[in-house]
């Protein structure tokens, strides 16, 4: 019979118009968004006259990977010297040198793109990994050694330390986070491989998509219960065998199906296009060239967009059971819709009105702590943030999760119970 | 078989919805009367096991509807005053829907639809949608639900509401049959749709059941109070200040015929007439008045 009722509500969710609305617009949005990062991408070269030319997007990642030349595949301290040298070069050309970097008046944008686009990333994180302990104040490439560059990887773990400790300040609970993050960078394989296209803009749009499927499931499952309140079609329901714990039960299970379904498909779609458009190639590049050599996850970029979505489908499945308990709770459509949306935001209204230790554990045992604009699991994975517990600290994206995964069975558990309960 | 309603009490934070009410229910049609707010509502709720008693309890063969669960939803149909559907449903998908939850494999909802469908002249709109039925179409839908499991005990708030006579006088008859071996409690304000009927009354007032009995009974304690005359057309209005008038008709030239209550003769040449459920409704709710 559970068969039965959960077929029935299947049949009954599937026919509503706004849950076949809200299904289309997130099929629609994957492409659309998978669109936008690849095509932020730009190359100004010569042509054969001489003019500068502005390539973009698609035409633009072509180019830049044809220039990459050896500075691809892993990259090894010999590799980091030669693009210092490179660099070098490049800025001794130019009378006095190159005081403020690429960003010198004097540096034409195609001389740029031909001669040292394809090593000013590289070296910016070799840059970053000699930062001053104190300030956090990067050296510049001007002042980078060949010994840095050579040195570039023992630096790295020794830079995540001091910016744990300028972050954290000393202590024993810094000394905690310490440990963590060291455990995890101890895992990061070295030399890191970069490889061309691929730009940080795509982990931000995978966590864009995340954040609007989640607000797409989210309007999709607050009317499954509130609606029948609404209408009273609840009254029948409950007059019958299995309208009680059967049907919440079902109910529930055939809301999360489908929005778990809904969000593997479009997600999956939505990664299809957007490494398609950059080159799957670039997924092998190690996360921390591409963002920060601080970034501790031992990933690479496609590893990292795996493990977003695998965050937002837990965030999600978090979100949806708050939102049908929500909707099992209220007595109106309207009034359901405008909570969930509520705790949906919550946590960026958090993330920017309460920056402190305080505001970290609230925003991240929210439900939808796990996704935002600027508050996600993305940001929160990339970042060295801590919450912390007397002396003890938890790295926020295992708050996040650890929150969701729990949060997921408890209200829907608290939804089941919702429903059942008399007046 | 028999529902027995002990001592009813539901209390909402002002105001006492039903006060005490004990009804024991058995096979046949029970009509329960009421004005709006009389309380009617809450206590066949309660009856369903939708509201949960301040006091009292409801039972089933002498075990309280809570102990019985699921049993009790087994034999259990009901339709409530006002309820919702599923727009995009068709009507068959609704029905099948409501089957499922009454624990109707897929077979014998598609045998019972279909003939419930033709019983209430359904079948023709079974692939409609719902939303774009009748207000009477819906209702018969709602009817229809109620019965897909063939219930023992079958409320309906305010069946007939939306339906029009024709409709009205055939779901009678379809009741009257359903009922030989069946409880079922209709509370209604529309008294002509129970006097037929109902081989029971119960009526509310306040929360409180304030009559109880056969239709011969309850009109027993009317005798002697409804009466007729005629009186000119001019004078009705000083009469109607004076009197409680269930109708008037138009007669010949200037002249209305009209009944009334009142304990004794009060108009001109009154005659004493055969009270009606309606006469008793009214002069138990004075401010009431069958509308249909």
């Amino acid at each position: 019979m559970w068969r039965r009722v959960f077929g029935a509500e299947l049949k009954r969710l599937l026919k509503t118009r706004s849950v076949l609305i809200l299904m289309a617009a997130a099929v629609v949005l994957a492409p659309v968004l998978a669109y936008f990062p690849a095509s932020f991408a730009s190359y100004t070269y010569r042509d054969d006259s001489g003019r500068e030319v502005t390539a973009e997007g698609r035409e633009a990642l072509l180019l830049e990977r044809e220039n990459q030349g050896e500075f691809q595949g892993e990259i090894t301290g010999k590799v980091l010297t030669a693009a210092l040298k490179r660099y070098q070069d490049f800025a001794d050309g130019y009378e006095g040198g190159l005081p403020d970097g690429i960003y010198d008046e004097r540096v034409e944008a195609s001389d740029y793109y031909e001669k040292v686009s394809n090593v000013d990333g590289l070296l910016n994180r070799v840059n970053e990994a000699y930062a001053d302990p104190r300030t956090g104040i990067a050296p510049g490439l001007d002042a980078l050694t060949e010994e840095e560059t050579e040195g570039f990887y023992g630096q790295c773990r020794q830079h995540l330390r001091e910016l744990l400790y300028l972050e954290g300040g000393e202590g024993e609970r810094t000394v905690n986070a310490v440990r963590q993050a060291e455990a995890l960078y101890d895992q990061v394989k070295m030399p890191f491989t970069y490889e061309p296209g691929v730009t940080a803009d795509a982990l931000e749009y995978v966590g864009i998509y995340v954040f609007l499927l989640v607000m797409i499931g989210t309007f999709l499952l607050v009317p499954v219960f509130a609606s029948d309140r609404q209408t009273q079609a609840d009254q029948i329901l409950k007059c019958t065998r299995e309208g009680k714990a059967c049907l919440a039960v079902s109910r529930i299970l055939a809301g999360l199906l489908i929005v778990a379904v809904l969000y593997v498909v479009c997600m999956t779609l939505f990664l299809a296009l957007l490494n398609a458009s950059f080159d799957f190639k670039g997924l092998d590049t190690s996360l921390q060239l591409l963002v920060s050599v601080a970034v501790f996850l031992p990933v690479t970029v496609g590893q990292m967009e795996l493990l977003i979505a695998g965050a937002g489908l837990v965030s999600l499945l978090a979100v949806a059971g708050f939102t049908l308990f929500l909707s099992g709770r209220m007595k109106s459509v309207a009034a359901a819709s405008v909570t969930a949306f509520v705790f949906l935001v919550l946590p960026v209204i958090f993330y920017m009105m309460l920056g402190n230790n305080l505001g970290n554990w609230i925003r991240c045992l929210l439900p939808a702590g796990g996704v935002g604009m600027v508050n996600s699991f993305t940001y929160a994975a990339l970042n060295t943030d801590f919450a912390y517990v007397g002396n003890q600290a938890v790295w926020l994206p295992c708050v996040m999760m650890t929150a969701a995964a729990a949060e997921a069975v408890l209200f829907t558990a608290l939804g089941v119970a919702g429903w059942c309960r008399k007046k | 078989m028999e529902l027995c309603i002990r001592n009813l009490t539901k209390e909402f934070r002002d105001k006492r919805a039903v006060d005490q009410v004990s009804l024991t229910l058995t096979p046949g049609v029970w009509g329960l009367l009421g004005a709006n707010g009389a309380g009617k509502t809450t206590l066949m709720r309660m009856a369903a096991g939708l509201l949960v008693p301040t006091k009292g309890s409801v039972e089933y063969d002498g075990i309280p509807i809570g102990v019985l669960g699921r049993r009790y939803r087994d034999v259990f149909g009901y339709l409530p005053q006002e309820f919702g559907f599923y727009p995009e449903f068709t009507v068959y998908d609704y029905l099948d829907y409501v089957a499922a939850l009454k624990g109707l494999s897929r077979k014998e909802a598609k045998e019972k639809i279909d003939h419930l469908l033709e019983v209430f002249s359904l079948a023709d709109v079974r692939k409609k949608k719902m939303v774009k039925l009748s207000g009477g179409m819906k209702r018969r839908v709602g009817i229809a639900q109620a019965l897909l499991n063939d219930p023992e005990v079958l409320i309906l708030d305010e069946p007939t509401s939306g339906l029009d006579p024709g409709e009205r006088v055939r779901f009678r008859n379809l009741l009257s049959e359903f009922a030989a071996d069946r409880i079922v409690l209709i509370s209604t304000h529309i008294v002509s749709d129970v006097e037929y009927i109902a081989s029971q009354n119960a009526v509310m007032k306040e929360g409180r059941i304030i009559a109880e009995g056969t239709t011969e009974e309850l009109l027993r304690q009317m005798n002697g109070k409804v009466w007729s005359a005629f009186v000119p057309e001019y004078d009705l209005h000083k009469y109607e200040q004076g009197v409680r008038i269930v109708s008037i008709r138009n007669e010949d030239a200037g002249v209305v015929s009209v009944r009334y209550l009142a304990e004794r003769p009060v108009l001109p040449e009154s005659e004493a007439k055969e009270p009606r459920l309606e006469d008793l409704y009214l002069w138990l709710f004075p401010q009431e008045k069958e509308v249909q």
